[in-house]
């Protein structure tokens, strides 16, 4: 690390070139534009853009590279917020209060709010990974298969608990979401629930649920609920004539919020810098632990600042953490590292845990890259922030047509394979008799997400410890885990059940 | 096109037939969990472990809900409330999603071009509320604007393989 702090001035002095900066502008304006469009998460634009970086520098392409996916990070919460359409898997907690803001006539302080988040997420996460690299590293590395299948549990405790109103049928969600995950291979040779049919064979997509899920019943709602509606999002009944004075972020705003921002980078790091954890984990446990400690904890999904800053600092977070274990073990920490470190080692920059004593150069300039992507955003962002806003505009029943389409594009550029584009549409229109019925859906695509995490984990444990349950579970980092997720489950069944009391008690 | 079929459903009850259709769908694949693959690797429980596990945790929670609801109907007051109504646009519901079903069967045969303008056209013409001059005019030009934009963005800018007739995906 002193090495690192040495050599920042030596990186700051590569970043007033021209071309650099350039280059970081570029990938920040991609990664917005890319990151929006659902189907094109993080990991689908730098594979996308892959072949950009053949005429670049190592230093050039990896900058590039981290705009790209720290923009993508944001790009994803402005369709999350405005249209309840999440650009990337990590948005997909966003829309719980950011689309409740845009229906009160803050969709402009919605995406503010977010962008801030996720500037001073990138940037705190960044400042932690240079005092506290390598530490965070061999963290990372003391999580096995236990560890992780663990980490799932607890994941999918908050799910059940704490999304919708009524906690029994969040767990069912959480349930289906899990079966769903089942289908497709095992991991181990077999093939489950497929019936035969080829298209079953590779399982759900998680492109297809996420946009089925999130998106599809916000269609339908604008199509068939709002068919004649007249009124956009900006003319809700509880936007005011001052709405713009209402969209400002005020200092005041600035002070409310330092404590999310602060709790929120920091878990977002550590999430990060756990191999195969995400951005998705990021601000699912972001979000959760911010209800917990905020004062408006009772509020969340009703279009609280806060329910808003955590994921959204969280999942921007998560992308310093997880160059912790890409640059210092040369394990991607998600599959957008993935493409990191296939950009690094074509550049012939070798990952490892000499590289900081071999390479502390390179190593700076990407941190303090990192900074410079992270206020490149801030602007981009910001300005952009009354362009993305006009949207909001738009009466809702003429939202719908475009927003149906756009789905089924997104779904039909993964792969151009029809099936999957069913496969969205009836899921689509099942979750949305779903939440007429106040099934909430939020829980079947994060269960989704966590269903691999936690069934690989256990069979690759069960399977090391030659199918002994209790050696895997009583490893120390383990059984705290698993006891918090105990309690957590617990808490959010009985903190609930006044609500099944007065079932329009706002969760 | 005129609205039909617009219902008015209680919650609770409706909950309780989706729950009835949820379980028997766990019966269904839970007896298909005996078809799967036996262990190979020492230790590995075997490909229908965790589905099971899985079902298992679905039906309890299917099993509270249909309990739930078995005994608030057997209440005394069983009235319908306004709380637990719910609209359910029957009609309308049908129409979008065999629009968008249809979309999908078109796509590749009419081209991205027809399909997607019969789409947008469909969808947006009884949405616009003017007279029909008016609504067959802004209708035709957003659904060719829109076209041109997204064949630009997804076609053209991301390479997406669309099933174009008309429109080039490569300039030269």
């Amino acid at each position: 690390m002193e090495n690192v702090l040495t050599y920042t001035l030596g990186a700051m002095q590569n970043m007033a070139s021209v071309t650099i900066l350039l280059t970081i502008f570029a990938g920040v304006i991609l990664g917005i534009l890319l990151g929006a469009l659902p189907g094109f998460g993080s990991s689908q634009s730098l594979a996308l853009l892959f072949p950009l970086t053949f005429a670049m520098t190592a230093d050039q392409a990896i900058l590039f590279f981290l705009a790209i996916y720290s923009a993508a990070e944001y790009g994803g919460s402005i369709p999350a917020i405005l249209i309840r359409t999440p650009g990337t898997p990590a948005q997909a907690v966003t829309v719980l209060d950011g689309y409740a803001m845009t229906k009160k006539g803050l969709a402009k302080r919605a995406l503010r709010i977010s962008l801030f988040s996720g500037v001073i997420g990138g940037v705190t996460s960044t400042i932690i990974f240079i005092l506290s690299g390598t530490s965070l590293a061999y963290f990372g590395l003391l999580f096995g298969p236990g560890e992780m299948f663990a980490l799932g549990l607890f994941g999918l405790s908050i799910i059940g608990s704490f999304f919708g109103k009524d906690a029994a049928k969040g767990f069912l969600a959480t349930g289906i979401g899990l079966i769903l995950a089942t289908v497709g291979s095992s991991g181990f040779g077999g093939i489950r629930f497929s019936y035969d049919q080829p298209y079953l064979m590779e399982g759900f997509p998680l492109i297809v649920i996420i946009i089925a899920l999130l998106a599809g019943p916000e269609a339908f709602r604008l199509l068939v609920d709002h068919r004649r509606t007249i009124e956009n999002l900006e003319a809700a009944p509880e936007a005011k004539e001052e709405s713009r004075e209402r969209n400002r972020v005020t200092m005041a705003d600035v002070r409310l919020l330092i404590p999310t921002w602060a709790r929120c980078s920091v878990i977002g790091t550590v999430i990060g810098a756990i191999p195969g954890a995400g951005a998705s984990i990021g601000s699912l446990i972001g979000y959760s632990e911010e209800k917990r400690w905020s004062k408006r904890g009772h509020l969340f999904g009703t279009g609280v600042e806060e329910g808003l800053a955590a994921p959204e600092t969280a999942n921007n977070a998560v992308v310093a953490g997880t160059l912790v274990p890409t640059l210092a073990l040369a394990i991607p920490g998600s599959g957008a590292a993935a493409i990191l470190l296939g950009v690094l080692i074509s550049k012939g920059v070798v990952p490892g845990p000499l590289m900081f004593q071999e390479q502390p150069t390179f190593i700076a300039t990407v941190f303090v890259g990192l900074l410079f992507v992270n206020i490149m955003l801030l602007f981009v962002g910001f300005y952009g922030t009354q362009t993305f806003s006009l949207i909001a505009r738009v009466p809702r029943r003429l939202m719908g047509p475009f927003v149906l389409l756009l789905i089924f594009l997104g779904a039909f550029a993964f792969d151009a394979f029809i099936p999957h584009v069913i496969m969205v549409i009836i899921m689509g229109a099942l979750a949305y008799v779903f939440q007429k019925v106040e099934i909430p859906v939020v829980p079947i695509v994060l269960a989704f997400v966590m269903g691999p995490i936690i069934e690989s984990n256990l069979s690759l444990a069960l399977t090391i410890h030659e199918g002994d349950l209790t050696n895997v579970l009583l490893r120390p980092i383990t059984i705290t885990i698993l006891i918090i997720a105990f309690i957590t489950a617990v808490y959010g069944l009985f903190s609930r059940s006044g609500d099944q009391v007065n079932p329009d008690k706002t969760a | 096109m005129k609205i039909f079929g617009e219902l008015k459903l209680n919650k609770k009850q409706a909950v309780f037939a989706i729950t009835i259709l949820i379980s028997l769908g766990l019966v269904l694949i839970g007896y298909e969990t005996f078809n799967m693959s036996p262990p190979l690797l020492p230790g590995y429980p075997g490909d229908a472990f965790y589905p099971r596990l899985v079902i298992g945790f679905t039906a309890i929670w299917c099993i509270v809900i249909l309990a739930r609801g078995w005994r608030s109907g057997s209440q005394e007051n069983v009235k319908s409330t306004p709380v637990s109504d719910f609209s359910f646009h029957v009609g309308e519901f049908i129409a979008v999603t065999i629009a968008v079903l249809a979309y999908a069967i078109l796509l590749k045969p009419l081209g991205f071009e027809i399909s997607t303008f019969l789409f947008l056209f469909f969808l947006l013409y009884p949405r616009m509320q003017k007279n029909v001059t008016n609504n067959l005019i802004l209708s035709t030009t957003l659904s060719i604007v829109t076209i041109l934009v997204l064949w630009a963005v997804f076609g053209f800018g991301l390479k997406v393989q669309l099933p174009v007739k008309f429109l080039p995906l490569y300039i030269y």
